[in-house]
Formats: C-alpha cells, structure tokens, sequence
C-alpha cells in the first residue's frame, strides 16, 4: 500500500513540478487584453454615451421626426457600444452596481416599466434630481428605460407632442447617467483600475498573481459566450424550439440580433487581443487558435445577413433554425474556452475555482 | 520535499486515521467528482486511500448527505438540478431515485430532520426558494414542501432538533442558465425550522452586507452556526465573508482582516467542523486554500494552500481534514493551535491526480 502511494505520488509530484507546456508571457498578455479590449472597449460605450446624452437632449429640446431618428440612431450606437463590454463584469463596473445601473437586463418581473412609470409621474410634478435618482431604483436608470421612452409607442406619443415634462426629465436623467458613468469607467480603466490588472502582488486585494489575472480575462471570454448562449438565445428559443420573442433583449428597438451580433464580436475582439497570439507561441501546432478561431468566425458567420431585429429572425423557420445552430455552436465554444484555453496558458481547469456553486 | 518525507507523510496519515476511530470503525468520505473523461461521478472512498464504491451520476453533482441510521446516502445534481440519487451508503447499490417536480429545481443539498429528508429547491416561477420534504419510509416519497425562508436557498444542516436553511439571496432560472438575476436587490437570509419543518427563525442579512451570498455553513457543537459567504460586489471593497449565528443571538461577522480574505478571495467554498468541534475549516477554490478558523472564539488560525480546493472532510483526529481539488487531488490537512501545516498530499483510491474532485464531500 505505502509503495503503491509512494509510486503514485512521485507521478503526482512530476506534474505537480511541470504543470504546464506554457511558454506564455501572462503579464504581457493580461496588459494586452487589457489595452487592447477592455480599456478601448469602455472608452467606445463612454463616446456612445455622450452622443447619446447630446442626441436625446437635443431631442427634448426640440420633439421632431428628425431629433427623434437622431436620437434612436444615437440609442442603437450605445447598445453595440455597450455590448462590446457586456461580457466583462471585472474592475470598475463592479462597483456600485455600475452594471445593473446601465443594463438591468433580464429584467423578468417587469421592474423596469414599473419603476420607470412611478419615476414619469413624479418627474411630471418636480425635476429629478440627479442625486435621488442615482441612488433610486438601479431598473430606471438604464438603457432598458431608454429604450421604452424612445421606442414604446404610447411614450413616444407623448413625448413627441410634448405631453407633460416627466418623460423628457426622465429620458434626459438616464442619459446624463450613462454618460457619467460612461465616462468613469473609461476614465478608471485608463488610470487606476488598470494597477491590479497589470501589477498584481502579494499585497493587492483583487489579484496576487498574474495567473489569477489571466484567469479572470480568459473567464470572461468564457462568461460571455455564455451569456449570448443562456440569455440572448436562451431566453427567446428554447431547447425544445419553442420561441418567445417578447423576451428578447431590445426587442421594443428591434436591436436584439444587432446586440447578439456586436457580443459576439467582443469575443472575438477579445480573442484576437492577445489570446491568439499567445497561442502560437505554443507548441501545439497552433491547432487550439485556429479551432476558437474557426468556431467564432462560424458563430459570426451564422448571424450575418439577417439584419438588426431579432424578433423578425425567430418568426422565420430559416432563422430559428440558424440560431439553434448557432446555440450548439457556442457551447461547443464555451467548451474550448472553460476547458482546452485554460488548460494550455497553464491556468488549470479551475473545476471549483470558475465554476463552483 | 523528497520522496522520504512524502513517504512519511502518507505513513503518517494512514497511522492517523486507524488511530483515529472516535466514530465509526472505519472513517470515509463519498465526493461528487467528474471522471477524466469528463463524466460525473461521486466516490466513496477509505480515508486510508481505498476505493469503497464509485456511483455514475447523470449530471454533475454536488453535496450529498448520509441518513441518521446511516443506511442510505443521497447524492444531489448540482443545481438547477432534477434529480437525486439513494444509495446504499455501506455498498453504493442503487436504492431510489428522487425527482423533483417540472416547476422545482434541486440546489444541490439536503440535510434530515424528524425522520424525513429535506431539500432545498427553487421554485424558479414563485422566485422564492422552498424545502421539498421526502418519507425515506415510503421509499422517498415527496410528502411536501415548505417556503424556505428566502431566494436561492443552498446549503441545508441538520441540527438536532430542527434544521438552518443559507438561503444565498441570489435569484436564478432555468431559462436563463446559472445567470444571476437580482444582484443589486439581493438579501441573504439564514432561515432555522423545527423538525417538522415549521419556520422558528428568520435572520437576513445586514444590508450593508447584502451582496455576501451565505451560501454554506457547519453547526458547531453549542448549535452556533459557522456560515461561509461569496461576495458578489465589488471585489476591491474587503469586506467580511464568515459569520456566525449562535443558538440565540444574531448574525455576527468575524472582522475582514487582511490574511484571510486574501486567501479567500471572496470566496468561501465548503464549510466543515472538524471532529473535536474546535476548529471550522473553510476552503476557497478562489484563493487555493483551506483557511482554519477557532470554532470557540472565531480568531482566524491560518491557512494552508491547495489549487482549486473546494471539498472538505473532517478526519478522526482534532483539526484534522481531508481537501479535495479539481487538479491537485486528495489531501490531508492539519492545523494545531501554533501553526496549520499540510500533512501529506496522497492520492486516494483511483489515481488522485486525474479525478477533478467536485465541491463537497460527507463523512460516510
């Protein structure tokens, strides 16, 4: 028995000792990622933002078709700004409920339209005061509400024939929010918030090596394909082909495939920042990169051609049958990345440690 | 470290554990785990390293508890999950499957009370959780539910004379995968109920705290909870992950002091007394580690590192543990009152290395 364990143990500690082919420069990849995703990402949603925030206001100064198609069209900017960063849920947005603050999304009991009708009729009786409103209810502060001010068509109505001031008060609190928030997140990710990124340490609260960094970036690519697979797909086409559109993200401002398309995108942006290059400097042939590789550019492949709205795609047979293949594709995606990605950068599985309960 | 003191590391451990035997003859554990090929499995192993019996599970699963007479062994799908596995805890042969109904969803665990077994489930349309309630008499009928006293419950304990529900505060559904779904409104809450399943006690979270999910905990000998959370804000802020509910008083979290957070890092994985009722030992996958803590005082005693650690056994001896890991096997931990130390990392039954050990075990 004692030399059976002995036997089995030296295996172990040889593996223990040689974890890893990994040949990879971590910290020199995380400072890629973050460079050259996660920062320009931010400050993209940050510019979206103020367009948005000049487009609405100029709107409410005004109501007219014209301000209103600037302001949709500025609105449609922001939400594949934001899904460029929807994935990420590390660093600065973290805080505050920064994330649930621009995207409160699902949002399955309605919480939006609720809160978002209460905060109309106050704002009809007073202006909103932008401190209150920050710190009220996370589900009026976002695009979510947005987007039923500029797209619900008893909203618009209203707000076109300049029906009471709460709309506008409202609309134009959001939009000063987002930009605001827009503006700190890209601001934190230029300064302060990148420290525990590129310089992790013993001594630093979130990160104490640049493996655990890695760990977190590559995560997110994992997460966001995910995401696109259980909420944006998930939620409207079920495994059972079972279609429910009136779930769909942005389906009032018919953008839901828009924003499935640009998440999409961000995977591959974040891919391409670094993790493919990493790749090649391992000795596998670069069969792993050209599999991820293969496997987004399929995914993109599939939502081409089909235009903004993901409503109109789920009433088609074609489309249904498009986005199931494009569901069994992410898992077989979610997979190289949880699983096949981590295990060559020498992250480990991280059986407990990234998918615990 | 050479293959002599490994050697007398492993020595040592088996030496232990025969010594041991507070409880029963033989000490072992059974461990959700998934098999090299990828499929699920749950082991039940000889804390000296045999294999006892290895079960199939037709998804991933993750707690499991042992029946007071110590006859059965059920094994819980990981949520959102459907089924549960019974199973004969000496042999591992098949007894009962449980299968909860089409608008519920498994959490995971399960613990006794008053004779029958207790669940903890979503009922995912209510957004509420419940306690599904199951006769082990009647071949694990389901004879009830009850509302479990807040969202998302997770870990369940027996305690005597009744049982705590960790209900996590964290909404989910099945539609939406393991997304989570009410962050900024979350509100943790330890829930305790009779034996017969009746509500007692309700304590929710500080709402300055409530982004710390309670998600597992241990009773402690006097009754007192020892509760383990993961925190779902913003990890720059440091913020307390362990509390502890005694028998009569409130909610206290143990300070957010600098070394255990670390190792933590904002995450408590399982949550285990060990057999003295002295020491809590609280795994973070997260932070690689088995943190111990003095189940009298709740001073923080050290950790000992272990990557991707989530399962935790206690061992015969005082202060004493077995760690399971997703790619670093089975070990043995220790603390004394000094210094915690690792004893041995021994590879136990099957090949250790090549099982990734899921995030909890029992005490068979």
């Amino acid at each position: 028995m004692v030399r059976r364990v002995a036997v089995l143990l030296a295996g172990m500690l040889l593996a223990w000792a040689a974890p890893a082919r990994a040949q990879v420069d971590l910290p020199a990849l995380n400072a890629a990622l973050i460079d050259g995703h996660v920062a320009p990402g931010y400050a993209r949603f940050a510019t979206a933002a103020d367009g948005l925030d000049d487009a609405v206001g100029a709107l409410c100064a005004a109501p007219t078709e014209a301000g209103l198609a600037a302001a949709r069209a500025a609105f449609r900017g922001a939400v594949a700004a934001w899904s460029g960063v929807q994935h990420l849920r590390l660093g600065p947005v973290e805080a505050d409920n920064r994330y649930h603050r621009i995207d409160h999304w699902p949002d399955r009991k309605n919480a939006v339209g609720r809160h978002l009708a209460r905060a109309v009729d106050q704002a009809d009786q007073a202006p909103v005061d932008p401190d209150r409103f920050r710190q009220g209810s996370v589900a009026v502060q976002g695009l979510p509400a947005l987007e039923r001010l500029l797209y619900g068509p008893d909203h618009v109505a209203a707000l076109m024939a300049g029906t009471g001031p709460g709309r506008c008060r409202v609309a134009t609190a959001i939009t000063a929010n987002l930009a605001a928030l827009g503006g700190q997140l890209a601001a934190e990710w230029a300064g302060p918030a990148r420290r525990p990124f590129l310089h992790p340490g013993p001594g630093e609260a979130l990160y104490r090596t640049p493996k655990e960094v890695t760990g977190d970036l590559v995560g997110a690519f994992g997460a966001g394909v995910e995401m696109i697979r259980d909420l944006k797909l998930g939620r409207v086409l079920a495994a059972d082909g079972a279609t429910r559109p009136q779930r769909g993200e942005w389906r009032r401002a018919g953008l839901g495939l828009l924003a499935l398309r640009d998440s999409l995108k961000a995977q591959a942006d974040l891919f391409h920042a670094g993790l493919d290059t990493a790749l090649e400097t391992l000795d596998d042939d670069g069969a792993l990169g050209e599999a991820i590789q293969s496997e987004l550019a399929a995914a993109l492949r599939l939502t081409e051609d089909l235009g903004d709205d993901l409503t109109a795609v789920l009433a088609d047979p074609d489309g249904q049958r498009r986005l199931a293949l494009l569901s069994s594709q992410l898992s077989g995606l979610k997979e190289l990345a949880a699983g096949d990605l981590r295990g060559a950068l020498g992250l480990g599985i991280g059986f407990n440690a990234f998918d615990g309960d | 470290m050479n293959r002599r003191t490994f050697l007398a590391g492993a020595g040592a451990l088996a030496l232990m554990t025969k010594a041991g035997g507070a409880r029963a003859a033989t000490p072992g554990f059974l461990c959700t785990a998934q098999r090299p090929d990828g499929r699920a499995a749950a082991l039940a192993f000889d804390a000296d390293g045999g294999l006892r019996f290895a079960l199939d599970l037709p998804a991933r699963g993750h707690g499991a508890v042992v029946s007071p007479d110590r006859r059965h062994l059920v094994v819980f799908a990981r949520r959102p999950g459907l089924e549960a596995l019974v199973v004969d805890a000496a042999t591992g042969a098949p007894r009962h499957r449980l299968r909860v109904p089409d608008d519920r969803r498994l959490c995971g665990h399960g613990a006794y009370a008053g004779g029958r077994l207790f669940t903890t489930e979503n009922d995912f349309e209510g957004e509420r959780g419940m306690l599904g309630i199951w006769d082990p008499a009647r071949n694990f009928e389901r004879v009830g539910e009850v509302p479990s006293g807040g969202i998302g419950p997770h870990e369940i304990v027996s305690l005597g004379d009744g049982l705590a529900v960790a209900n996590g505060g964290i909404l989910t559904h099945p539609d939406s995968g393991r997304q989570k779904l009410n962050l900024p409104t979350m509100r943790p809450v330890i829930a305790l109920f009779d034996a017969t399943g009746a509500p007692t006690r309700r304590v929710e979270a500080p709402w300055d705290l409530h982004q710390v999910s309670l998600r597992h905990m241990t009773a402690g000998p006097n009754g007192d909870l020892w509760i383990g959370g993961q925190f779902q804000g913003d990890r720059r802020r440091r913020v307390p992950l362990v509390a502890r509910l005694g028998a009569g008083g409130g909610l206290t979290y143990l300070p957010a002091a600098e070394a255990p957070l670390r190792h933590l890092r904002q995450y408590c994985g399982s949550v285990v007394l060990d057999s003295s009722g002295t020491v809590v030992a609280i795994s973070s996958p997260r932070g690689g580690a088995v943190t111990f803590w003095d189940a009298r005082g709740g001073a923080y005693m050290g950790s000992v590192d272990l990557p991707d650690v989530c399962a935790l056994g206690a061992l015969p001896q005082a202060g004493r543990f077995v760690a399971g890991s997703g790619g670093a096997g089975l070990c043995a931990v220790a603390v004394d009152a000094a210094r915690p130390r690792p004893l041995a990392r021994q590879p136990m039954g099957l090949s250790g290395a090549e099982i990734a050990w899921d995030n909890h075990m029992v005490a068979l």
